[in-house]
């Protein structure tokens, strides 16, 4: 069942386009990665499917409602970024001892046990903490909601790698002992696939893929040979990246629709294949400019 | 009358701009090490104590020095009227209002005296002698005869000093008394309650003069209304019986007889 | 997993009392500026001295008024803070949507009115205790000295009202500037150059007769329904102008 339904959602701030006819589905009970450039329109995303901001045209639909101003989503749903506006009033336990009395899954064991596992102390105030721990804190209230859509902007920075690393454990742990939808935007790929079920690749602000994360890690295969070589194979083939290696050597990445005849040809020519990680992918997929950064120092 | 205005309107901007700055970052100054709740507790604490307190304290001491009703003042201000009148008529004694401050009694130590009545070198004004020639020999008796003083209706007389009168030698000393000095603290009526009782006017509010307003109706036999006046500032006089031939030697006051 | 039923009633509730835990500071503020009037006011609010002769008589005037306008400032500048960005974004931490963020909003400024009203006038009180034991008994009139429990309800709720009113110009403002910065320069500008206009000109109908539909109205009851009447449409336009703003920019 979708809990998310989204039809060319568009969002303008001003003059500048956000979100540009986006469309996508989001499954109940799945974790999903989204994944994108900086400003390519995750966190609007995340900010209208949680109701604070409004969209500008199309359709998005929670739970088959319209997410902005709508109790049921609210109370349904969390959002956590790195700069929530956490009372500066209360400590750290009066926050999560409201916590559980604003959200009826709320489970406050394992928000003390995680308090204490990353050694903040209960009475502190959130605006002492230092970045890192201010987003661990924001996690953990996260997490201990239980909210059955739960939103998560970059939650991991300013973490340390440690701490990421817990934060992904115990975010799968809980995910698996109470199954939610979850929506993770991270610049982390490779660390955060080993959570993730699915993954969404923004790019300025459309939608540009959708699919299971295995299917990701083999959505493209790196050629890495000389050039005339790799031109000839990869005629026909759909390419995502070029790159100059060193003198002579060339890597390029295309679509894995490679048949196994065709990969015997490729070896054989004394072209290396090589898999290429999620994370790489989606960097150059969302690749701006041709020819990468080197054309800045090439003088082209 | 505009530059008053200017002024009025920065202070107002300067307690404003305080007030925002104040409330906005109050939160972060106070982080809760005394908890907050405490310190709320104890401001309330100390205001329903002082509720408490007020109404168990001696209501007497306070009504002490009170304000006085308009019949008070009417009766003090027919006297202040009435009273050189009567004065020079002989019949002080019977004119309501007026009352006897202090008595004197004096020896003279020789018959044929000189007596040299003074006032006290002070810049105020000097006090009303009288001079009664049918005194008894050797014998001089001064008697300081006021009307009340009710000022903003309040009755200050019983606590009104008197002149000094002494005799030194053959020199018979009035001195007038220094400048007295009253002061009171009245309390008003809410602003926010004002609006609901119009009729009532605050003593505080009329700014009267010392002097008397004029009279608006003078009728035969019928109550003086002096509408407005919450002031009666009272007359005074001391009157000096003296053995008649005694001769006096006054300098600078004023004298009936 | 997925509740129903979060109705708004019920949402309103769990945010009202998450704020009156929130905002307990501006009770601290409210402490303070209520300190700093009665200091203010133990020097007397005004004097009259008259005399003749050798008789010179000086009367202090004392009463509540500096610390029920310190209120009223305090009320007005509390609504407008409500509305600033970094406390509405706060209301979407946890549950919320913009309607039942402005209705707690409201009970929260309703229920500091009430703690504003009693403290202000009980704080009217405190000066006499303070003054009986400086100045003494006998050098205090009795005019409005004593304050009975009625005297007491009376003054409370009619400065309760008035901060009522205060809220909710100060949260009307507040939204008015949410909506627009523009609103930072042209309301202000409003409120000093009706001042100035007023004070210099004899007759200015039509501010005074703003201005006196409340304040010069002797009925109490006639009263209670003016500000009631006056801060339902100053609050319910705030609702109603508010309700698309988006947070969390």
């Amino acid at each position: 069942m979708s809990i998310i339904e989204c039809r060319d959602l568009t969002k303008n701030f001003g003059k500048i386009r956000a979100l540009n006819n986006l469309s996508f589905n989001i499954e109940e009970n799945t974790i999903t990665g989204l994944v994108g450039r900086n400003g390519a329109g995750k966190s609007t995303l995340l900010k209208i499917m949680a109701g604070y901001l409004q969209k500008t045209e199309g359709e998005i639909k929670v739970w088959g409602e319209d997410p902005f101003n709508n109790l049921q989503v609210s109370a349904n749903m969390i959002f956590i970024d790195d700069n929530m506006p956490m009372p500066q009033t209360l400590s750290l336990i009066e926050i999560l001892e409201w916590g559980s009395k604003f959200y009826k899954n709320w489970d406050m064991d394992i928000a003390r046990g995680l308090l204490d596992y990353f050694s903040l102390a209960p009475g502190h105030f959130h605006s002492h903490l230092s970045r890192g721990l201010k987003s661990t804190f924001n996690v953990i209230v996260g997490i201990a909601a239980r909210c059955p859509l739960t939103l998560l902007d970059e939650p991991t920075t300013g973490m340390d790698a440690a701490v990421r690393k817990d934060f992904y454990r115990a975010l799968l742990k809980d995910y698996l002992k109470h199954p939610r939808t979850i929506i993770v935007s991270s610049h982390l790929l490779n660390e955060i696939q080993d959570i993730l079920e699915e993954v969404l690749l923004i790019r300025e602000g459309a939608k540009y893929l959708h699919m299971s994360i295995s299917d990701l890690k083999e959505y493209g295969i790196g050629l890495l040979g000389k050039k005339e070589i790799l031109e000839k194979i990869i005629e026909g083939e759909e390419v995502f990246h070029r790159e100059e290696l060193g003198k002579d050597t060339y890597y390029y990445v295309i679509r894995n629709t490679l048949k196994d005849q065709k990969v015997q040809e490729i070896k054989l020519a004394g072209v290396e294949i090589k898999p290429v990680t999620a994370e790489d992918l989606c960097v150059y997929l969302t690749a701006g400019k041709k020819g990468g950064i080197d054309s800045v120092f090439n003088g082209k | 009358m505009i530059g008053f205005q200017i002024i009025n309107i920065l202070i107002i901007l300067v307690v404003i701009g305080l007030f925002i700055l104040f409330i906005k970052h109050a939160g972060q100054y106070i982080q809760t090490r005394i908890r907050l709740s405490w310190l709320l507790g104890a401001y309330l604490a100390v205001l329903i104590i002082s509720f408490l307190l007020l109404n168990v304290l001696p209501q007497e001491e306070i009504m002490a020095r009170d304000r006085v009703g308009e019949e008070e003042l009417e009766i003090a201000s027919r006297a202040e009227t009435d009273f050189y009148s009567a004065l020079e008529e002989g019949r002080l004694a019977q004119l309501e209002g007026v009352y006897r401050l202090r008595s004197w009694d004096f020896e003279l130590e020789e018959k044929e005296e000189w007596l040299l009545i003074r006032s006290g070198d002070r810049d105020t004004s000097p006090t009303t002698v009288i001079i009664n020639r049918d005194g008894e020999p050797g014998r001089v008796q001064a008697r300081y005869y006021v009307t009340k003083t009710i000022i903003r209706e309040v009755e200050v007389t019983p606590e009104l000093v008197p002149p000094q009168v002494l005799l030194e030698g053959n020199r018979l000393i009035v001195e007038a008394p220094e400048r007295q000095e009253f002061e009171v603290a009245s309390f008003q009526r809410e602003f926010v309650l004002r609006q609901f009782s119009p009729e009532e006017s605050e003593v505080q509010e009329q700014a009267q003069p010392a002097e008397r307003t004029t009279v608006t109706t003078v009728e035969e036999g019928q109550r003086i209304h002096s509408t407005g006046d919450i002031s009666v500032f009272g007359e005074q006089a001391l009157y000096l019986k003296v053995p008649e031939n005694i001769q006096i030697d006054d300098s600078g006051f004023s004298k009936l007889r | 997993m997925f509740s129903t039923g979060n109705s708004l009633l019920e949402t309103v509730k769990k945010q009202y009392n998450f704020k009156l835990r929130l905002y307990m500071n501006l009770f601290i503020s409210l402490v303070v500026v209520q300190v700093i009037a009665i200091l203010f006011t133990a020097g007397g609010t005004g004097s009259y001295g008259t005399g003749t002769g050798n008789i010179y008589f000086y009367e202090k005037f004392y009463s509540s008024n500096i610390i029920i306008a310190f209120t009223l400032l305090w009320a007005f500048f509390a609504a407008v803070l409500l509305t600033t960005r970094d406390y509405r974004d706060m209301d979407f931490v946890f549950i919320g949507n913009r309607l039942s963020s402005n209705i707690s909003n409201m009970g929260f400024l309703v229920t500091a009115s009430l703690a504003g009203g009693f403290t202000a006038v009980l704080g009217g009180v405190l000066l006499r205790v303070i003054l009986y034991y400086s100045l003494g008994p006998y050098n205090i009139l009795s005019d409005y000295y004593f304050v009975s429990l009625g005297d007491l309800s009376r003054a409370v709720l009619a400065t309760f009202l008035y901060l009522i009113l205060a809220c909710a110009l100060g949260y009307f403002c507040g939204i008015l500037v949410q909506l627009s910065k523009a609103f930072v320069v042209i309301l202000p500008a409003l409120f000093f150059g009706t001042l100035i206009t007023v004070s210099a000109m004899e007759e200015a109908h039509l501010v005074d007769y703003v201005f006196n539909f409340i304040v010069e109205e002797s009925s109490f009851t006639l009263f209670l329904v003016k500000v009631i009447f006056t801060a339902a449409i100053l609050f319910g336009s705030s609702l109603l102008l508010s309700n698309r703003l988006e947070v969390r920019k």
